[in-house]
């Protein structure tokens, strides 16, 4: 248990909408979770239990509402509800990845630079991210042709891919998936697997969503089942 | 911290954070009855990208013309930290070693190219006069560094020697930017950047802007009224309403989920894109 890479807490999340009438949604309360090097957590429920809301607190892109997410960041344990936003933003580039369902990048930028630009935030000289860049794009099966153009005119499924590499061009400690292979087929879900194992083998904890069940088994170490927040 | 623990698995101390670069307490202005800016405070740190976004009239320009030297605020304290370490307050500086200060550390670049270059010159003079101004004087020196930031801003050095005002709009503007670069300020004041450009214009200076801003380690406050833009350049943003601060916070936190109901009412209004 000490070597934990991220411990969720007494999480919860409860959104109030000032222009509905100051109508309250309690979607987490008391939610736990453990997650050590090389597991794969898979959350599971119905659509609308907080899978997602789940991994946007840890992220931080939403604000916990209680309790305590505990990441391992440079060996240290660190808690993330109430950190200062230097320490998240460190937290971001060097421990916790994130993939969501889609891209969102700059317009005008070549796919190969969008790919590249976590590492480019880390420092890493640009020759040596764009080669990180162009293996993860080759092993995703995005045609070279692409490299060079932005990502916004692609399909659906070119556009994931290109977030998924984006996603793990870092060695994350700690990676969080959300939905990341719904618009693909199964020759690329199986190439976002053995991604996915690659990340497991070499410790990295995963905590994921994947609306597939068949790759949800083939990645996950285990099921986390959610429950409804108490209202 | 007792949940925690009782998990056995206390959490370490939070991580030292440094000394901010900018720290601003409590500014204030008005204009005769009217209150432009009240209790505005935050940090900015190096490197860091902090976009202030609000209607017309929210109070942002105000801010930026305070904070930029541009325009005296009535109350409040906006303390620098220097390159030797010692921190000023900025408003307390008088005119002479402000006006130092805005030339050797700081940059602004204007929403209207017009109020940032100066069009009677030609453009490698509009980028090279801000290198003299920094004490530069070797000619040939000079005229490379001039080229090199042209170039970076992807203006033909070829155009060097014509004025301004045979320019595009979004190449005016890369020139603002260059000009105001060249000197590698530690913190760049951009007033609505791209506002006056068109839609396509507008994201290559987004990119080059955030490419330079990552490179040079610059710190900078952005006011804009465009949420995308800000989604794409800031580390985090604050929320003006009426003269005042509501909401501040990493940028996808107050865009994802925002907490003061006007930043609610702001994020629902945008078409999203």
């Amino acid at each position: 248990m000490s070597a934990a890479s991220l411990v969720v807490h007494g999480l919860g999340k409860t959104f109030r909408l000032a222009h509905r009438g100051g109508i309250e949604l309690p979607v987490l309360s008391g939610f736990d979770l453990t997650l050590g090097p090389g597991e794969c957590v898979v959350l599971i429920g119905p659509s609308g239990i907080g899978k997602s809301t789940v991994l946007r607190c840890v992220y931080g892109n939403y604000l916990p509402g209680g309790g305590h997410i505990l990441v391992r960041h440079g060996g240290r344990l660190i808690d993330l509800v109430g950190a200062h936003h230097r320490t998240m933003m460190e937290v971001r580039r060097r421990t916790l990845g994130y993939v969501s369902q889609f891209l969102r990048a700059v317009p005008r930028v070549p796919t190969l630079d969008v790919v590249a630009d976590p590492l480019l935030r880390l420092g890493v000289a640009v020759g040596a991210a764009r080669a990180r860049a162009a293996e993860l794009l080759e092993r995703l099966g995005l045609p070279e042709r692409l490299w060079s153009l932005p990502p916004q005119t692609f399909s659906g499924g070119e556009q994931q891919r290109v977030n998924i590499a984006r996603g793990f061009a870092v060695e994350y400690p700690v990676l969080l998936l959300d939905e990341p292979t719904a618009a693909l087929d199964a020759a690329n879900r199986s190439r976002v697997a053995a991604l996915i194992d690659d990340a497991k083998q070499r410790g990295a904890a995963v905590l994921g969503i994947f609306h597939d069940l068949d790759f949800a088994d083939a990645v996950g170490t285990r099921f986390l089942r959610m429950a409804a927040a108490e209202r | 911290m007792s949940d925690a623990a009782a998990l056995e698995l206390a959490p370490d101390a939070a991580p030292a954070v440094a000394p901010p670069l900018l720290a601003a307490r409590g500014l204030a202005k008005r204009y005769g009855r009217r209150t432009a800016m009240a209790d505005v405070s935050f940090e900015l740190w190096p490197g860091e990208v902090l976009a202030v976004v609000g209607e017309s009239g929210a109070g942002k320009s105000t801010l930026l013309r305070c904070l930029s030297g541009q325009d005296e605020p009535d109350a409040g304290e906006a303390m620098y930290r220097r390159l030797d370490g010692t921190a000023v307050d900025v408003l307390r500086l008088g005119d002479v070693r402000r006006r130092l200060l805005l030339r050797t550390d700081w940059g602004v670049i204007h929403q209207n190219p017009r109020d940032g270059l100066r069009f009677g010159v030609s453009a490698g003079a509009n980028v090279a006069e801000r290198l003299m101004e920094n004490g530069a004087r070797h000619y040939a020196d000079m005229r490379a560094e001039v080229a090199d930031w042209l170039m970076r801003l992807e203006i033909d050095p070829e155009r060097m020697d014509e004025l301004p005002h045979t320019f595009s709009g979004g190449m005016q503007q890369r020139l603002q930017i260059a000009r105001c670069l060249v000197t590698r300020p530690r913190l760049v004041f951009l007033d609505e950047p791209t506002g006056g450009l068109d839609v396509s214009v507008q994201a290559r200076l987004l990119d080059l802007l955030r490419t330079l801003v990552r490179e040079l380690e610059v710190a900078a406050i952005l006011v804009t009224h465009d949420l995308a833009v800000a989604r794409m350049l800031a580390d985090r943003l604050a929320v003006m309403r009426d003269g005042r601060v509501v909401e501040l916070g990493l940028t996808d936190q107050v865009l994802d989920d925002p907490q003061h109901p006007y930043t609610q009412l702001l994020v629902a209004s945008v078409l999203p894109a």
